[in-house]
């Protein structure tokens, strides 16, 4: 079943401000998610939340959650977004501060109207400061918005330093499609462009709504305690353009001097009295052989080990052979440096594009760099999927 | 996680797409054309008009440059605009300014004039640089997402094997042939001969385009 017989299956319309942008009139996530409330768009009966904030649907998570907070030793809870509260309101939490929060004033009114004895704020996922917790509860939240908003939701969960996050995931769901923010789709964290690690735990949710469509076996706990620590360094926003100032330097020399014996030819021509036939093969044939051939092994390699040394070895084999073309004195010399030189090439473009694909789309070095800083290792749910927790850490 | 398919799994998906086939070895042409030229440009000012380096690169970089930018984007601005209706006119588009580029590029070299010579050039430029987008689009269409890295690269390498190993080589011995009977002037005729190869290059991208529907149907559902 592809995710589109999936987002048709739901109840609701889950294109609605796809369909209102291509009209002209996009909205903004406030916006949006107000339109929704004030609408009911998602057809909840018993909240405004939507079928998925019901408390049949949420019997599992309500069982679930004292205990895991406990194993896990939360003592603060943040529910973001917390909506009105509705299934949170009989959730008994011992000894656990419960701090709700969501992007709309109203909304948060309403929930701490029906929880007086509990905290509430208004926060944006996205671009507020969080306070500090130990958890954060992001039910149904991401499966709402556009990519760009996960990615700054995920960037914003990242600084608050919360050590453990419990989202929403369809363990099952083969790929991730972007949709316009308000809207909604299954999302499998595990998978690009999010890549999260297994799940810390998985809870299972029911899934009566939308006809048991995501009905799936649920799994074993992925891991009991936290699974070895990342050790991967966060990296300072000024390295970062250090490195990506660099990558330019190194590409553009891998540009000069592999354009250097055409921009030279004439040169070399009279000075070692070539052919034609000779420079082609100098310039094309011998150059794009090895440079082809071996860019995929050495990727390979690169992958593998550490791609800073690949590239600092490339460039300086590269610079190397071409420094040593300017003193050869014959053809086949010259013929042996080049290869030399496309040899080192191959080594350092493929490990300095990394990431950056230009096919897996631009997204993708983001989220990859975002998986090695922190994400290592969460909670999901199998059967309906849901609630997924994640460790966040902040580096060592 | 789940891994990414199988080196096997992408080359057998590849090489069963008809489409694929075809716009891998137009790629090959067209780069072909673009590096048996580009590569004696540097020769060919010289040779024929005697510039100094400082005014090739003056010329070659900036109308090589921007032409070149100009004709990439305007392949996939052209691409997008009529391709939304009918996907094959993202390789018609590309067919057609090929076509177009081959007696423009053979005036380019044939005239006298290097004013004319280099506005010639700068517009075969433009036109020949139209399929990268369109061709990148295409094959990313044909394939799950989990491949389409692996299917630049083998596209990629169709277009480095092809285009810069034979290409420069091509253009160098027809030259060496020609220059007992023509002197300097046998690089122009080289690489107006290197140039017909822009006529495979669209023949290609329309057998691609006969099968393209069915190619990205097939790998959608």
């Amino acid at each position: 079943m592809t995710t589109r017989d999936r987002r048709t299956a739901v109840d609701f319309d889950p294109e609605h401000f796809a369909r209102q942008a291509a009209s002209g009139r996009p909205l903004s996530p406030t916006e949006a998610f107000r339109q929704a409330y004030r609408t009911n768009l998602w057809g909840g009966v018993e909240s405004p939340s939507g079928p998925g904030s019901s408390l049949d649907q949420t019997a599992g998570l309500r069982d679930a959650l004292p205990d895991l907070c406990r194993r896990h030793q939360v003592t603060t809870l943040l529910d973001l977004p917390c909506g009105d509260g509705h299934w949170m309101a009989g959730v008994a939490l011992p000894r656990i501060r419960y701090l709700g929060a969501d992007l709309l004033p109203e909304v948060v009114a309403r929930a701490a109207a029906q929880s007086p004895e509990r905290e509430f704020l208004q926060l944006d996922l996205t671009t507020s400061p969080l306070p500090p917790a130990d958890i954060l509860l992001c039910r149904d939240c991401l499966v709402h918005l556009s990519f760009v908003d996960i990615e700054r939701a995920i960037g914003n969960i990242h600084r608050s330093g919360i050590p453990y996050l419990l989202a929403t995931t369809f363990p099952k769901e083969p790929s991730n499609h972007d949709i316009t923010t308000g809207d909604w789709r299954p999302l499998n964290l595990e998978l690009a462009p999010f890549g999260f690690p297994r799940p810390l735990e998985l809870l299972s949710e029911g899934c009566t709504e939308q006809g048991g469509l995501f009905g799936q076996e649920p799994r074993p706990l992925a891991g009991r305690g936290l699974p070895p620590v990342n050790a991967s360094p966060e990296y300072s926003r000024g390295y970062l353009r250090y490195a990506l100032g660099l990558l330019v330097a190194v590409y553009t020399f891998n540009f000069i001097d592999r354009q250097i014996v055409v921009i030279l030819q004439e040169s070399i021509k009279k000075g070692m009295g070539l052919s034609d036939g000779q420079l082609g093969l100098l310039s094309g044939f011998t150059f794009a052989i090895f440079y082809v051939t071996l860019g995929l092994p050495i990727a390979r390699i690169a992958d593998r080990g550490v791609r800073r040394n690949v590239i600092a070895w490339a460039v300086g084999f590269w610079s190397l052979m071409t420094a040593i073309a300017g003193f050869v004195q014959s053809f086949p010399q010259l013929v042996a440096v080049r290869i030399g030189v496309g040899i080192g090439e191959a080594g350092g473009s493929p490990p300095a594009d990394g990431s950056t694909s230009s096919s897996g789309g631009g997204r993708r070095s983001w989220w990859s760099a975002s998986r090695d800083w922190s994400w290592h290792s969460w909670f999901g749910s199998p059967s309906r999927s849901r609630a997924v927790g994640s460790r966040i850490r902040a580096g060592r | 996680m789940t891994e990414a398919p199988s080196l096997r799994t992408t080359l057998a998906t590849l090489s069963a797409l008809r489409s694929f086939r075809y716009l891998a070895l137009g790629a090959g042409f067209t780069a072909f054309v673009t590096y048996g030229t580009g590569n004696f440009g540097p020769s060919f000012l010289a040779r024929t008009y005697h510039l100094g380096s400082g005014e090739i690169g003056t010329i070659l970089g900036l109308v090589g440059g921007i032409a070149g930018m100009c004709g990439t984007f305007l392949g996939g601005f052209l691409g997008d605009r009529f391709g939304g209706r009918d996907a094959r006119w993202y390789l018609w588009v590309p067919a057609l300014c090929l076509t177009a580029a081959v007696p423009l590029r053979i005036l380019g070299y044939a005239v006298d004039d290097l004013r004319l010579a280099t506005i010639l050039t700068g517009a075969t430029e433009l036109l020949a640089l139209t399929y990268l987008g369109p061709v990148i689009a295409m094959s990313h269409a044909m394939v799950p997402p989990a491949m389409r890295a692996f299917t630049s690269s083998v596209l990629f390498l169709a277009l480095n094997l092809i285009g810069l190993g034979l290409g420069p080589l091509f253009t160098g011995l027809v030259s060496d042939a020609l220059t007992h009977r023509m002197g300097p002037d046998a690089i122009r005729w080289a690489m107006a001969a290197t140039c017909l190869a822009g006529l495979p290059a669209a023949a290609c991208f329309y057998l691609a385009s006969r099968t393209l529907r069915q190619d990205i149907a097939t790998t959608t559902t």
